[in-house]
């Protein structure tokens, strides 16, 4: 079932066309990587998506609701922090979390268990001011998890955390879509990340998106990146090869090939029998390598 | 709503920004207390000087009159009549200054009362009698007449009405003294950044993702912003009239001040002071109340307009009170803004003066009413909400 559907989603700021025909769906449970460089329109996306921003055309469906003409019920769907944790900075942290909890109607006891989930027990009585990025960071996402959303947008949430912190970030939402079935769309500039948490990766650039990538076959198999000779004789080779998800080549000879667990050596042994030279071998990250493949010279396959 | 109101209290008392204005406000207060209480000290040494040297000029104009007479031939009767008059009236003008002097030294408001009323009724008669032109008004002087008998007959103790501080003068005098000026800025203090504070933060960005319409959170903010301003202004108000009630004594309620019979309609009624009849300061007080209130609304209104537009907060509070400070100067010195004068909410500011009259006097406007001043007031707050709402319901929050 999708929990998110965007359909051409287009956004003018003056003469700048910042999001071009922007569609992708969410499922349930599922973990969205959002990625592109600075000012792809990712921010603008999510804006879009909380409703901070209107766009000039196309339609956004959260849970079965058009969030443009049913905004409370669509809105009630989700939680998030974008851009940067927006906390009343001069009140303490049991204000700020008091204040979605009246006005949601969320229990005392959730209360008390998502203080004690994000590891704010005993700072939650201190002002806002005096937490570091990290905590406000904590205290945002107790927020977003305090309504228990069914879809949790999340723009650059480790910025400001700590190994540990990202760590367990990384943990708290595979388990919120795993055990809570919360679907969690996730911008972030570390790809390796993305990579590990995502079922799915959205890529943009200029404001359009530019590859959807199923991220399962991904994290599933291992891309390599390596030099070869002949590359038409290697399309051709690995056209045929059963092992072989998907390849493309940057240069005349850099390919790039993701390929099933264990199997490097059976494809290079199929290199050596067909007489094609290789060198430079390097493991490389599913995410990273669609990156550099979007924002290098673009797909070749 | 209720969630939305309540946090929006809660934020206004927790930020140091309006806990200062408060106490800043308090404090003019405080100061503009203190000055009365000086004056007042002073005003009754300056009366008595002033009547010393009343009687010392009446003995010297006596004296010189005297040597006239006794110079003047004695078959020039009209001449000695003449003179002899102007000694009887001198030597009346000097008694009744005596009197009052006395009357000022042991405290005797009554008698004072009573020979202020012989004074000014002497002197109208020396008006009516010699048509000459006066620095003072003859219709003004009836009217201080009318206003002495009544406090005579209704047994109330007159006081300095520009610088006594009993409860209810001191009420209408902080509404004529500090208050227009004071609205102006402690509204734009506390108003202008109710929206841009949240842009400047990035809370919006927590607020407007709750399952709440965008109407609701823009009127959530102009009730709480709206009734806390009415509140503070109110209750400061309202504690130093009873702290100066317990200290200096409340005044009587039936004090008279001056009241625009035209008040209730839209255009000027009488033609000279037959149009101005005297009220009771406490029914005064009461009058000014809706006005006062609806002012508070309006300039809260137009602050929250101006918050709506504005992304950054310190630029609305600055936009805010430059774009009142602006009008308010342009309101009272050009003449131009002085023929629309009636149209433009801030001519109401000083509630007092549009009650009693003196507007329509000083802007040469014969539209400022307090029925006009009501439905200006009321008819401005509802299209700055309605811009405001227009204007919030279709923006990107960018922030």
């Amino acid at each position: 079932m999708s929990i998110l559907e965007m359909k051409n989603i287009s956004k003018k700021f003056g003469n700048r066309q910042v999001l071009k025909n922007i569609s992708f769906s969410i499922e349930e449970g599922e973990v969205v990587g959002f990625v592109g460089s600075n000012g792809a329109g990712k921010t603008t996306t999510l804006k879009v998506l909380a409703n901070l921003i209107f766009p000039d055309e196309g339609t956004v469906v959260i849970n079965g609701h058009n969030l443009f003409s049913e905004r409370e019920e669509a809105l009630s769907c989700i939680g998030g922090i974008i851009e940067n944790p927006g906390l009343y900075s001069f009140l303490s942290g049991r204000d700020n979390l008091n204040f979605i909890k009246n006005l949601r109607n969320v229990s005392d006891e959730k209360m008390d268990s998502i203080i004690e989930y994000i590891g704010l027990s005993s700072r939650i009585n201190d002002t806002v001011k005096n937490y570091s990025l990290g905590m406000k960071q904590r205290l945002a996402l107790g927020m977003s998890l305090l309504t228990d959303p069914k879809l949790l947008i999340l723009d650059e949430p480790t910025n400001g955390l700590d190994p540990t912190g990202t760590i367990e970030l990384r943990n708290l939402l595979k388990k919120l879509s795993k055990e809570n079935k919360i679907s969690v769309l996730i911008s972030s500039h570390i790809l390796s990340e993305i990579d590990k948490i995502s079922d799915k990766v959205v890529f943009i650039k200029e404001g359009e998106i530019i590859s959807i990538k199923d991220n399962k076959r991904v994290t599933n198999g291992q891309p390599y990146k390596m030099n070869v000779n002949e590359a038409e004789k290697v399309k051709e080779l690995l056209k045929n090869c059963e092992n072989v998800y998907e390849f493309y080549f940057d240069n005349e000879n850099v390919l790039y090939v993701n390929i099933a667990n264990d199997s490097l050596n059976s494809l290079l042994k199929s290199f050596v029998l067909n007489n094609i030279d290789f060198s430079n071998i390097e493991v490389v990250s599913g995410v990273e390598e669609e990156y550099d493949k979007i924002y290098s010279k673009g797909a070749l396959k | 709503m209720k969630p939305l109101i309540a946090f929006e209290f809660k934020k206004f008392f927790k930020n140091k920004k309006n806990l200062i204005a408060i106490f800043v406000f308090i404090l003019l207060i405080l100061v503009e207390i203190a000055l009365c209480i000086s004056m007042e000290k002073r005003k009754t040494g300056i009366e008595i000087e002033l009547c010393n040297g009343t009687v010392e000029q009446c003995k010297q104009q006596i004296d010189k009159l005297k040597s006239d007479y006794e110079k003047t031939d004695a078959s020039d009767s009209q001449g000695r009549n003449f003179l002899k008059e102007g000694i009887d009236n001198l030597s009346l003008q000097k008694r009744l200054n005596e009197e009052k002097r006395n009357a000022i030294v042991s405290n005797d408001w009554r008698k004072m009362l009573d020979l202020d009323i012989q004074l000014d009724e002497w002197s109208l008669k020396g008006m009516q009698k010699s048509n000459a032109t006066s620095a003072q008004n003859p219709e003004a002087l009836i009217m201080e007449i009318k206003k002495d008998k009544f406090l005579l007959k209704n047994d109330i103790k007159p006081i300095y009405e520009s610088c006594s501080m009993t409860s209810y003068n001191f009420i209408r005098l902080t509404s004529i003294d500090i208050l227009p000026l004071f609205l102006l800025i402690i509204i734009s203090l506390f108003s202008s950044d109710i929206m841009s504070n949240e842009n400047d933060a990035g809370t919006f960005k927590v607020l407007l993702i709750q399952p709440i319409s965008r109407t609701k959170v823009l009127f959530s903010k102009i009730i709480a912003s709206t009734l806390i301003n009415i509140s503070i202004i109110l209750l400061t108000l309202f504690g130093f009239f009873i702290g100066l009630g317990i200290t200096k004594g409340f005044g009587s309620p039936k004090y008279p001040v001056n009241y625009y019979l035209g008040s209730l309609s839209f255009g000027y009624k009488g033609t000279n002071m037959d149009s101005i009849r005297l009220i009771g300061i406490g029914k005064f007080i009461l009058y000014m109340l809706p006005l006062l209130i609806l002012m508070i609304i309006a300039l809260t209104a137009i602050c929250i307009l101006i918050s709506t537009i504005m992304n950054n907060s310190t630029t609305a509070i600055c936009t805010s009170i430059l774009i009142y400070i602006t009008i308010y100067i342009f309101n009272n010195q050009i003449n131009a803004f002085k023929k629309i004068a009636h149209c433009i909410p801030l001519t109401y500011l000083d509630v007092p003066d549009v009650l009693n009259g003196n507007m329509i006097y000083k802007f040469g406007n014969t539209h400022i009413t307090l029925l006009f001043g009501l439905i200006i007031l009321i008819v401005s707050t509802m299209i700055c909400y309605f811009i405001s709402a227009a204007i919030f319901k279709k923006k990107d929050i960018i922030c």
